[in-house]
């Protein structure tokens, strides 16, 4: 499809993530009186380096192999040197933080316990430490990559976290878990072949950003967490790009979905939030066999799912090239849904409901590739209002070179009979004002 | 801005004219397309809906819970027709449960006129249902009542000593019930008598096994954690516990901290053996054995499991229990062989009684099975019933590439417990499946703010399942089972000897009253005892006369015998009510405290002269 997105949301995403690195070098420059130790050798001799460094010190690792688990008591900014690196040996916490205001950078973290019973993680950041910065490290075959215990403020940033595929999916850690945190930003990481890239469990008022997350079960996995932002992160090959979750009051911006499998994002219980500018491309379509059932009835991958979710708004979104566009029911009413690009999916749209709804916002709706309308005064709006998943539509999805037959008798038929039983349209959806173009004219 | 009006619904046969016409339009490709599309899949068509007709009768009985209506109601399946109901932990003013003598005396004085009732399971010989009784829990008075099957009525509740909150209740199968297995979800300091408030680490709950047949508490197994679903295995060895708060949390964040909690096995035979060992200890004043099955006792083990689990059912051909993740999307599924091994210190890891953990869609949270090798959970995130092979499962689990998903299904909206017919027995058939969904949103014509739930009806008969029916229920069942009619013989006339009023029958006798023919007063001090008998259109006596201040009990014998002839007694401004069915014998007790004419009549049209059938009990100054 050639559609050019308008992509406002991801790029602001992209300077709010900017800005906060910015914040964080201004302070480093302020910490720069404190020691600095640099370390070579051993586990132990980091160990001796860790005991010496004072609140607000610096311990340097040199490159080599560190193996043991360390516990961090102490304000320190630990900083590895490419090539150094902290092994956990298979067994429990690779790196344990417990003091406030502790940075961990540029460091090869790897071979934490697996044992999901005993939370294992690359990094365990303990509720008394707040302000943790984790950046620049490499995450290697832990357990968990990053688990945030109830710690606030955490930046977590510009990480590669790996999970370990020999073990199955069920069996691994997430490769950045929150849980009961506040204020945290994770920007800029990517993880794959984890469990679920980000959980996110609850939680508020955190910004997830830019994160490249794939190959692995879940993208954000989100339950019971309000006031969040999720904007400009990218997900792929998952088997859900984006579980929002029994929350309120989210911010979901600018993200990408691409090649997921069960749901692009799903929105299940979803109150009060704004999901725009996010760009979902072929959910499911034609996968094959995987992990949690594709290709069986009942389990046709969704762009957008939308249940019980009410008062959001949607708009300015593509979906595309999906085995359903958007699938909304279970009372879902009473959300702003416009502006939107539909284009492609195999069914337009599953809406299962008993009362009627209008898709468009102030006489603007949204783009449907399926529309065979016509705009005669040529202000970017359809004449004629789309009615989603009638049999004509079934049949261009099926046979795309039926357009050119659209002055036949059958079709005229077909499309006579469903004028007068309604019964025929997928009940109970208007779009009063399609656009003629993706992303056609804004309002006013 | 969404707009809403109503829609106007066709139906099907109006549907299948249109496409007719289409066709002779010549549009032939219209006719084809019109088949091939699905506008409401969500909707069942008319010919394909479980159709028994009038007069012809359900093959199964549904036993549904009331949840917080605190009882029990009987529907037919497939119809499901709302058969009858059974007050349990509820009052009822049009059987008089809670008002007659008879009640109470199952009740308790002063019993609470509300429970929350949850999980309904049928007695059971040899992992057959054998038609005796129905148990069911109260999780919000911490009681477990018996239904006898033979007259659909409550004849005995207990309250579960030293624990908060019965939730998962389920019954040995084998031998036979035998042990009634019940879970208690929240923690409490033991005893529970003001000590450790502020301690909630010192908090903790019980398993309890009760005596089915006596209603005497057995045993009591102290866990770590909290209970949650249960059930009990095809051998009389083992049941299984979820847990949820492994944590022992308070607060909610708390209790969702844990990546993993637990399945934790009881061993009956080592707990038996405790028990006869003396190997136990008691709690406060309750005299129930209480054994110590946390972590590192013999009794039990610990499974850890994804993640806050909640449903627990048993493979009806033995050898699995399935855990049902709801925060994880998988199910665990443990082979009861491998407990063996456990127990016989054969095995390094509690996990590696698990043989398969196929990921199934969100929030999992009950499973049940149609005997074919195949089980159904529902998905409570996703509003979904997934079909799933068990072996197949297992295949995938050791790393085969294998589809274990058959089918999902839609239903309407957000499913909790579900259930096949016969499937918690060996005569598992794979015939019908109910799936209980909490909310039914824009189902049904609007009932004010509060809906009602919605009980689906699918046909799992086949290879695909089939959404045929929605049921609308009053708040608000969690669970049900559906037993084949040939397992249920309930009477069609109460026998005269039936213990359930034997206790009035013996104090007639006392009172030298014959029941079936006799209609007096008996006068005792202030103590006044009225005998009558019913026969529609009359009362045996038409009018009785007793003095204000006296406290009166009426004893009120149907000699009708004709199948389904109840009367009613019910006294004007008295607040009484009872029903008396062929051949019953009921009674109630109050102050006659209010002077003058009151009438009482027959509250069940039981004749053409229904009307006429009252009298006048005198009450002087």
């Amino acid at each position: 499809m050639n559609i050019q997105l308008r992509d406002l949301a991801r790029s602001s995403a992209v300077r709010l993530v900017r800005n906060m690195l910015l914040l964080m070098l201004l302070a480093h420059t302020g910490a720069a009186g404190a020691a600095e130790h640099i370390v070579r050798g051993g586990f132990d001799r980091l160990i001796a380096a860790l005991n010496r460094a004072a609140s607000g010190d610096t311990v340097v690792v040199e490159p080599g192999t560190y193996s043991g688990h360390l516990v961090l008591e102490r304000p320190v900014q630990l900083q590895g040197r490419p090539g150094a690196i902290l092994d956990g040996g298979g067994t429990g916490d690779v790196v344990r933080v417990r003091a406030p205001d502790v940075t961990l950078r540029g460091l090869r973290i790897q071979h934490s316990g697996t044992s999901l019973n005993e939370m294992n993680a690359g990094i365990f950041v303990e509720r008394t430490a707040a302000r943790v910065t984790i950046e620049d490290n490499e995450l290697e075959r832990n357990g968990f990559g990053i688990w945030l215990d109830g710690c606030p403020d955490a930046r977590i940033l510009g990480n590669r976290i790996h999970g370990d595929p020999v073990l199955r999916s069920q069996d691994r850690g997430n490769g950045v878990h929150l849980y009961n945190v506040r204020g945290a930003l994770v920007a800029g990481n990517e993880i794959w072949e984890a469990r679920d890239g980000i959980y996110i469990d609850t939680s508020t008022d955190s910004v997830l950003a830019d994160n490249d997350i794939h190959d692995l079960r879940f993208g954000i996995h989100y339950m019971y967490s309000h006031d969040n932002r999720v904007t400009a992160n990218h997900t792929r090959q998952t088997r859900t790009g984006y579980a929002l979750m029994q929350s309120r009051k989210l911010t979901v911006t600018g993200n990408r979905s691409v090649n997921d499998i069960n749901y692009g994002i799903l929105m299940n219980f979803i109150t009060y939030s704004d999901i725009a500018g996010n760009r979902v491309l072929s959910v499911a379509r034609g996968k094959g066999f995987v992990s949690g059932g594709a290709d069986v009835a009942g389990a046709e991958g969704k762009g957008i799912f939308i249940y019980n979710s009410l008062y959001n708004s949607i708009h300015d979104n593509l979906f595309s090239d999906s085995d359903i566009g958007i699938h909304l029911t279970a009372g879902s009413e009473d959300n702003r849904i416009y502006g939107n690009g539909f284009v492609g999916n195999r069914t337009q749209v599953k809406y299962v409901a008993t009362r009627e709804q209008e898709w468009s916002l102030d006489g603007r709706g949204n783009y449907w590739s399926d529309y065979l309308g016509w705009d005669l005064n040529g202000d970017g709006i359809g004449d004629r209002f789309y009615e989603p998943n009638d049999a004509v539509d079934k049949l261009l999805w099926k046979y795309p070179l039926a357009r050119m037959l659209m002055n036949s008798p059958a079709v005229q038929v077909l499309r006579w009979v469903q004028e007068q039983f309604p019964v025929l349209r997928s009940p109970g959806l208007r779009d009063s004002f399609p656009v003629m173009t993706p992303f056609g004219p804004q309002k006013g | 801005m969404a707009s809403e009006k109503d829609k106007e619904g066709l139906s099907r046969r109006q549907f299948l004219a249109t496409s007719v016409l289409a066709g002779s339009a010549g549009a032939g490709i219209a006719g084809g397309l019109i088949h091939g599309m699905s506008p409401a899949e969500a909707k069942s068509d008319d010919d394909e809906r479980p159709h028994v007709p009038p007069g012809d009768l359900d093959e199964y009985y549904g036993f549904w819970s009331g949840g917080q209506s605190g009882e029990l109601r009987i529907y037919g399946i497939p119809s499901m027709r709302e058969l009858g109901r059974i007050p349990v932990f509820n009052f009822d003013g049009a059987i008089g449960w809670g008002i007659t003598n008879e009640s109470k005396r199952i009740l308790g004085e002063n019993a609470p006129f509300n429970g929350d009732a949850h999980h309904p399971h049928m007695s059971q010989t040899d992992g057959h249902y054998d038609g005796r009784y129905l148990y069911v829990q109260d999780k919000a008075n911490v009681r477990v009542a018996r239904i006898r099957c033979d007259i659909m009525r409550t004849d005995k509740i207990i309250t579960i000593p030293n624990v908060s909150a019965i939730h998962g209740l389920r019954v040995q199968r084998v031998p036979k019930t035998g042990y009634v297995f019940c879970n208690a979800e929240f923690r409490v300091p033991q005893p529970n008598d003001g000590r450790h408030l502020d301690e909630p680490e010192k908090y903790g709950t019980l398993f309890t096994a009760i005596d089915g047949e006596t209603m005497e508490i057995a045993w009591q197994v102290m866990v770590d954690g909290n209970l949650d679903n249960t059930d009990a295995d095809y051998s009389g060895r083992y049941a299984a516990s979820c847990c949820y708060n492994s944590e022992g949390g308070t607060l909610l964040a708390e209790m969702m901290r844990n990546e993993r909690d637990w399945v934790v096995v009881f061993n009956f035979p080592r707990i038996e053996a405790a028990v006869k060992a003396g190997n136990y200890t008691t709690i406060g004043d309750s005299d129930v054995p209480v054994l110590d099955g946390r972590h590192g006792s013999d009794l039990t083990v610990y499974i850890p499991i994804s993640k806050s689990p909640h449903g627990l059912n048993t493979s009806p051909d033995g050898k699995y229990f399935v855990a049902n993740g709801k925060l994880s999307p998988t199910c665990s599924v443990i082979a009861i062989d491998k407990l063996d091994e456990w127990f016989e210190g054969k095995l390094k890891n509690p996990r590696d009684t698990v043989i398969a953990e196929p990921e199934l869609g969100l929030g999992p949270l009950h499973t049940a099975f149609d005997g074919r090798g195949n089980a159904y959970t529902t998905l409570f995130i996703d509003s979904q019933i997934v079909k799933w092979n068990i072996a197949d499962a297992v295949r995938a689990y050791r790393g085969e590439q294998v589809n274990y998903i058959r089918q999902k299904l839609d239903v309407h909206y957000q499913p909790g417990h579900n259930h096949s017919s016969m499937g918690e027995t060996r005569d598992a058939d794979g015939k019908w499946l109910v799936s209980l969904n909490k909310f039914s949103k824009d189902r049904f014509l609007l009932t004010g703010p509060l809906h009602p739930e919605n009980d689906q009806l699918i046909d799992i008969s086949g290879e695909t399942m089939r959404l045929v029916h929605d049921g609308p229920a009053y708040v608000e069942p969690h669970d049900c089972i559906i037993v084949h009619r040939s397992k249920v013989r309930p009477l069609r006339v109460w026998k005269r000897d039936d213990p359930y009023f034997a206790e009035t029958v013996g104090m007639a006798k006392q009172d030298g009253v014959v029941l079936e023919q006799d209609n007096k007063v008996v006068r005792d001090g202030k103590r006044v005892r009225v005998y009558m008998t019913s026969s529609a259109p009359v009362f045996g006596l038409t009018e009785f006369k007793v003095k204000r201040g006296d406290e009166v009990t009426v004893v009120v014998t149907n000699i009708d015998q004709v199948e389904d002839l109840a009367h009613g007694f019910c006294l004007v401004n008295h607040g009484i009510n009872m029903e008396i069915c062929t051949q019953q014998t009921s009674s109630v007790t109050f102050i006659a405290d209010k002077p003058g004419v009151h009438w009482y009549y027959c509250t069940w049209f039981c004749h053409a002269l229904h009307m006429e059938m009252r009298g006048r009990m005198l009450v002087e100054a």
